[in-house]
């Protein structure tokens, strides 16, 4: 099927800005590599952020089905799932380009002392992700599988932050080590059925 | 204005304009409109954009390192002091611009240091750097038995740094030091004995 000039200006924009940022990808950047006219993109966006706005939407929706089938399924028990989204969010790093990172955290890196719209759908993103992170922590408290005081919402929080970090280093590193130490320091400190220092002294 | 004074003003003014903006955003043009110079001036002083990009990280790591002599590395101190007065200086460091511009190193990477080999190489020793001294920090502790038995401290430490980094990120996205106060809430109550 043939993509429109508006698909491809979103399809070759993206690449772009995953590559570049979002500031480093001009306009006329994403119209040369989408091989359209430089006039299609203002007739397809009324401005770079509402093209922002776009290919945040449309990368979130992928994310939102990595939650659907990790974080939010149901057959899967809460703390298997925590760990299959964060594998998912391996495996699309690399498939995407591991020195490309996550949009979202490039595009809240630059662009949230610039513009506020963006900046807002990008909190919007965040909440929606902690959200799922939380839930997925209460049914594991629920299931025993996580101690009873467990604070879901501050946990869920400093997971999302230390993923975010561990991409942007994944991004800058070309590897996949902080993502991996991530899962080091969150399944054996801090994701404990017991309470971290009772399952350690247990040992001695 | 002397030659060396103007090369300063340059780096100086450039280091502020790019944390702002960003570097692949700034153009030269910027730098020397922002340092009231002629044109001239920049290519008088860098051999490249590229070598600009280099003088102002080695400023800005100089200021690095200084702040990690004076916290994770100073052996004057009880080792978990050191790690909670370097937070609380990197956020007060934050904090002077209301969390907009966050961290230089941050910011390279999230733009893709990919336009130029030398520029990404240096971020990822400077985050080695930081990695090896806040494992030092960690070992002191460890040494002194405030920490969990049997951390692994290198791993906890390159950890600590990435999710330091989420951390200025969202503080940055959220416009509050929530963030980087959750992230030292939740790091000394994983690692503390």
């Amino acid at each position: 099927m043939k993509m429109s000039n508006r698909e491809k200006i979103l399809a070759e924009g993206m690449r772009l800005v995953l590559e570049r940022g979002f500031f480093g990808a001009s306009v006329r950047d994403i119209v040369e590599a989408a091989g359209v006219p430089q006039g299609s993109f203002t007739n397809h966006f009324p401005s770079k952020e509402a093209f922002g706005l776009e290919i945040l939407d449309i990368y979130f929706s992928e994310t939102r089905a990595v939650l659907d089938r990790t974080l939010r399924h149901p057959g899967l028990a809460p703390l298997d799932a925590l760990r299959a989204f964060l594998d998912a969010n391996k495996a699309r790093l690399c498939a995407e380009g591991m020195e490309h990172g996550c949009l979202s955290g490039n595009v809240g890196a630059e662009a949230s002392a610039r513009s506020e719209t963006l900046r807002l759908r990008l909190l919007a993103i965040f909440d929606e992700i902690i959200g799922a992170l939380r839930a997925c922590l209460e049914r594991a408290v629920h299931a025993g599988a996580l101690p009873p005081g467990t604070d879901c919402a501050a946990l869920a929080g400093f997971i999302l932050l230390a993923l975010q970090g561990a991409m942007l280093l994944s991004k800058v590193q070309h590897s996949l080590r902080p993502l991996e130490q991530l899962d080091y320091v969150l399944f054996s400190l801090t994701l404990s059925p017991l309470s971290p220092h009772d399952s350690l002294q247990g040992v001695h | 204005m002397s030659s060396s004074a103007q090369h300063d003003h340059l780096l100086t003014v450039g280091l502020r304009v790019v944390h702002e903006r960003g570097f692949g955003r700034t153009t030269i043009q910027d730098i020397v409109r922002a340092a009231e110079l002629p044109q001239g001036a920049f290519a008088r002083h860098f051999s490249s954009k590229e070598d600009f990009g280099m003088q102002i990280l080695d400023i800005y790591f100089a200021n690095s390192c200084e702040t990690i002599a004076r916290t994770l590395r100073n052996d004057a101190l009880p080792p978990l002091q050191r790690l909670r007065d370097y937070l609380a200086l990197n956020r007060a460091h934050l904090e002077r611009d209301g969390m907009r511009n966050g961290c230089l190193y941050g910011n390279f990477s999230a733009e893709g240091a990919d336009h130029s080999e030398l520029i990404r190489q240096r971020i990822v020793d400077i985050f080695a750097h930081v990695q090896d001294s806040l494992s030092y920090c960690l070992q002191a502790a460890a040494r002194a038995g405030l920490l969990r038995p049997r951390l692994e401290c290198d791993e906890v430490a390159n950890f600590a740094v990435a999710s330091l980094q989420g951390a200025i990120l969202l503080a940055k996205a959220q416009r509050s030091p929530a963030p980087l106060e959750r992230f030292e809430q939740m790091l000394f109550s994983m690692i503390e004995a």
